[in-house]
């Protein structure tokens, strides 16, 4: 199936579910929601920060509060993601700079992510060709943990970075990016590397600690719990194009659902990425019961994918086809 | 036909900021509105082929339903990724509350 194809395909398939008179009205762009969940989260960074900063006067409470500050900055990948969507705000200069702003906090390249993104819409969990497909069977114990540790986000991340920077991109990732896009997004990484470059040399130079403290570190320890709202988004669902039931809409608390800017709501995001974040309970309330809802939360859905979805432990087995048919694609321990 | 003027569509049946499909000889047209001013574009993205008249129009923009790629409903110039070609935009002219486009005829 071609792309072109494909995107007919999603759309027919869109329109089943959903008319587009229903959809129009929960399309309509607003600032207030994206001004008041992206200060919200950058007021919580600013509380964690500060922990932090009380926490360096108290020996080891410094990890626990890196942890929790760094929890609060990989969240920032919630306004990142729709912000590449455009439809947080109303105001484009407003989108494009938060965007931006979230793409060097969260090291994510904003313009190529938008590309990479779009491909991941036009192919979610279609093996080879979603370009963000998140542990696809034959799945291992192993496979997840490397996933949620988000060893293979910095390898994937730093390696657009590098390698945009250096003028060069994979096959792979060129088949979402007309050709006469690619300068800019080879511009966007040496901008980000100068910038990174600048904070290395700013520690470096005056012996701070400042960046490793507030930003690198916690970074590093803190965004597994976003990875792992991650894999509740599609892993175990069925491998193939189906609107209905290759995403996963998870109910949980209020918290959550402000951190991850309402992504739980992830088929109704898949069914109409046109409708912004602060409308998809909206899209739930109509068209919710047609499509994957599970009401387990995120630890339930972990807890699923870990001991109903793996297909071996750290050794990979082989897919029976049979059973792959039975189980919509997924081998069921 | 190509320097004629078409009728395309009624005014009252357009929203202010917002689009609506038409066809014409089987060519599929999207009609917008906004700030009582109206624009005629082609009905396909042409990144991904969705119909842009199922997408929300923005002040003077046209975002994709599939992608969110912009075009600008005036010029059909494409504003920002995904999408990099522009779109064919047609003249239009209303009179006596019909929409009317220069079907053969592109900006």
């Amino acid at each position: 199936m071609t792309t072109i194809d494909a995107n007919a395909d999603l759309l027919e398939r869109q329109r089943e579910i959903v008319s587009r008179k229903t959809l129009k009205p929960l399309t309509k762009r607003r600032d207030l929601p994206g001004l008041i969940y992206f200060f919200g989260l950058l007021g919580c960074i600013g509380l964690t920060g500060f922990i932090v900063y009380l926490a360096e006067f108290n020996g080891w409470w410094i990890w626990p509060a890196m942890l929790l500050h760094g929890i609060m900055l990989s969240h920032l990948f919630a306004p990142l993601h729709e912000t590449s969507h455009g439809t947080a705000f109303k105001t484009r200069w407003l989108n494009e700079s938060v965007l931006w702003f979230c793409g060097i906090v969260t090291i994510w390249t904003p313009l190529y992510f938008r590309y990479d993104h779009a491909g991941h819409h036009t192919y979610a969990q279609v093996p080879g060709k979603d370009p963000e497909f998140v542990l696809p069977t034959p799945r291992t114990v192993l496979g997840y943990f490397y996933y949620v540790s988000a060893m293979h986000l910095w390898v994937k991340n730093g390696g657009w970075l590098f390698r945009h920077a250096l003028g060069y991109m994979t096959p792979f990732n060129r088949q979402f990016v007309p050709e006469d896009q690619l300068p800019k997004i080879y511009l966007e990484a040496r901008i980000m590397l100068a910038i990174y470059a600048g904070l290395a040399a700013f520690t470096i130079y005056t012996g701070s600690l400042v960046v490793l403290t507030y930003w690198l570190i916690p970074t590093i320890i803190g965004v597994p719990v976003a990875r792992m709202l991650r894999v509740a988004d599609h892993t175990g669902c069925v491998e193939e194009s189906d609107l209905r039931n290759y995403a996963r809409t998870v109910t949980t608390d209020c918290i959550t659902r402000f951190l991850c800017w309402n992504m739980s709501y992830h088929c109704e995001h898949h069914l109409a990425p046109s409708v912004p974040f602060h409308n998809l309970k909206g899209l739930h309330n109509k068209v919710g019961d047609q499509l994957n809802t599970v009401d387990k939360g995120y630890i339930g859905v972990q807890w699923e994918v870990l001991t109903r979805h793996m297909n071996g432990f750290w050794r990979k087995r082989p897919i029976d086809p049979v059973a792959r048919e039975a189980s919509g694609s997924v081998v069921q321990d | 036909m190509e320097n004629d003027w078409v009728f395309a569509i009624n005014v009252d049946e357009i929203d202010d900021e917002d689009v609506e499909p038409i066809e014409i000889e089987g060519k599929e047209i999207a009609i917008y509105r906004n700030n009582g001013q109206f624009y005629a574009s082609v009905d396909k993205c042409t990144h991904g082929n969705a119909f842009l008249s199922d997408g929300v129009v923005v002040g003077d923009v046209i975002e994709c339903p599939l992608h969110q790629g912009r075009f600008c409903i005036k010029t059909g110039k494409a504003l920002s990724a995904p999408v990099s070609v522009p779109i064919k935009t047609f003249e239009v002219k209303v009179d006596d509350g019909k929409v009317f486009l220069k079907f053969g005829q592109t900006k």
